[in-house]
């Protein structure tokens, strides 16, 4: 049964023409009236931001990086100091790279389209995703937020698959996966879902990237191999196992037990309060609704952008423990029910829900 | 046959509307040297209105997906946007922009 309920979500499956045919497919999201000159202001691009954030996001994996591997050389007791300094490389790497594969891939990060493509380049690496298949998974997942058949993206399905979910804390299933891909793309082939959103013009980037990665990954073992030590992989490929649990901490908030096909991004989508901190290594993507809604605002104007527009949002979630006190007993209970789904109150006098309609 | 689009004064400087004519879409552009364009009003990815976007460098970039344009050419610049922007000539006269539609 609950085999059956995942077909659904296979992209070159029946479903996603069934939400063609319900019209839930490239449909008219609600967005809120937010008047054009204040919307002018919000989506001015600028470099300053990202190049500060950037500075110090690679500034404290030199940092840390350098800590660690003085520590790993040293042995000892100084040993155990590799920990704390690996711990922020890796997090960096593996959790980070996320937020910034994300913000760069969108292009509104920087001003400058080489400073978003370079940084989306390095990105793209780090999280092991090709950059053009996930350029297109990320569009379509913008056209249709969790359309059951037709996003490539959702991470929680109904009933969600806890295991995977669980493992992948380690990115062990996702790494995994990345390898086969590598491989499989690097031979020059497609899955059939990357079919679906990935247009032939585009493929051979794919191949070509593929093809490169793969060659630093064997060349990063082949060191491992010669040296006999694991130290190069602590800096390549490894922190997407030992630091990517972060990514998926702050990535369950997003969409998690949410309504799925409707036309609204209030009812699938979270908006979390998040510290400075986190704001930082997740680059203000806790602004989630107002990201799907307005996704040309750079991230450092979100919060300006929440408050713009507040008044026609469900209230936000007032931190990360809050939204996992409601979304984890939510996924249990989808596991039995799959038609339960966490379904906000709006305040007095904001537009009501625009759902679309059910594909089945 | 040329239409009356809107005054010129409507399109700030280094920005973009958008007209309807006979149920069709239209995006008129206005330079920073003040020299007025019109497109297509849609995305030639997915439908989407490109009056909502960002005009910046003399390129529109679309609200929905950021695929962006150059709006004086229409030339696509890049994934998601594949497919070139179709272009209308402009002209003003006494503080109207006409364009020609087919």
């Amino acid at each position: 049964m609950g085999r059956d309920r995942l077909a659904r979500y296979d992209l070159a499956g029946q479903e996603g023409a069934l939400a063609e045919e319900a019209g839930l497919t490239s449909g008219q999201w609600f967005r809120s009236d937010v008047p054009r000159k204040r919307m002018k202001e919000l989506m001015r691009r600028s470099d300053q931001p990202a190049i500060r954030d950037t500075a110090i996001w690679l500034g404290l994996m030199v940092v840390g990086g350098g800590l660690g591997a003085a520590c790993w050389i040293a042995g000892g007791l100084w040993g155990w100091l590799a920990v704390p300094g690996f711990l922020v490389y890796g997090v960096l790497y593996g959790s980070s790279g996320d937020s910034r594969w994300h913000e760069s891939g969108h292009g509104t990060a920087f001003r400058t389209r080489w400073m978003s493509n370079a940084v989306y380049q390095i990105a793209s690496f780090m999280m092991m995703r090709d950059p053009t298949v996930w350029r297109w998974s990320h569009t379509r997942h913008h056209t249709d937020t969790l359309i059951v058949g037709r996003d490539p993206e959702i991470q929680v399905m109904r009933p969600a698959r806890l295991a995977k979910l669980l493992a992948n804390f380690f990115g062990l299933v996702d790494v995994p996966f990345a390898f086969r891909d590598l491989a499989r793309h690097a031979a020059g082939r497609l899955k059939a879902d990357e079919a679906t959103f990935i247009p032939p013009t585009e493929r051979p980037k794919v191949y070509r990237t593929a093809r490169i990665s793969l060659g630093i990954y064997l060349a990063t073992g082949a060191v491992c191999v010669l040296t006999g030590s694991l130290l190069p992989l602590m800096f390549i490929g490894g922190p997407r196992i030992y630091g990517t649990f972060m990514h998926i901490v702050y990535g369950l908030t997003q969409h998690a037990g949410m309504g799925e096909n409707v036309l609204d991004h209030r009812l699938n989508t979270r908006t979390v309060k998040m510290c400075r901190v986190n704001r930082f290594l997740y680059w203000n993507m806790n602004y989630h609704v107002e990201h799907h809604m307005f996704p040309m605002i750079p991230y450092h104007r979100l919060p300006e952008l929440h408050e713009e527009i507040k008044h026609d949002l469900a209230p936000v979630y007032p931190s990360i423990w809050a939204a996992y006190r409601e979304l984890v007993p939510a996924v249990l209970r989808q596991l039995k029910d799959q038609s339960y789904y966490v379904r906000r109150e709006l305040p007095e006098g904001a537009p009501a829900f625009h759902e679309g309609q059910p594909a089945r | 046959m040329w239409i009356a689009a809107c005054k010129a004064e409507d399109v700030d400087a280094d920005d973009v509307i958008g007209i309807r004519h006979d149920g069709v879409d239209y995006a008129i552009f206005r330079s920073p040297e003040d020299e007025y364009y019109a497109t297509a009003g849609h995305c030639t990815h997915e439908r989407e209105l490109l009056c909502d976007g960002l005009v910046m460098d003399g390129e529109i970039e679309c609200p929905k997906h950021l695929g962006r344009f150059n709006y004086a050419s229409g030339a696509a610049q890049g994934a998601p946007v594949l497919v070139d922007l179709r272009t209308y000539p402009t002209r003003v006269e006494d503080g109207v922009v006409y364009l020609e539609v087919s």
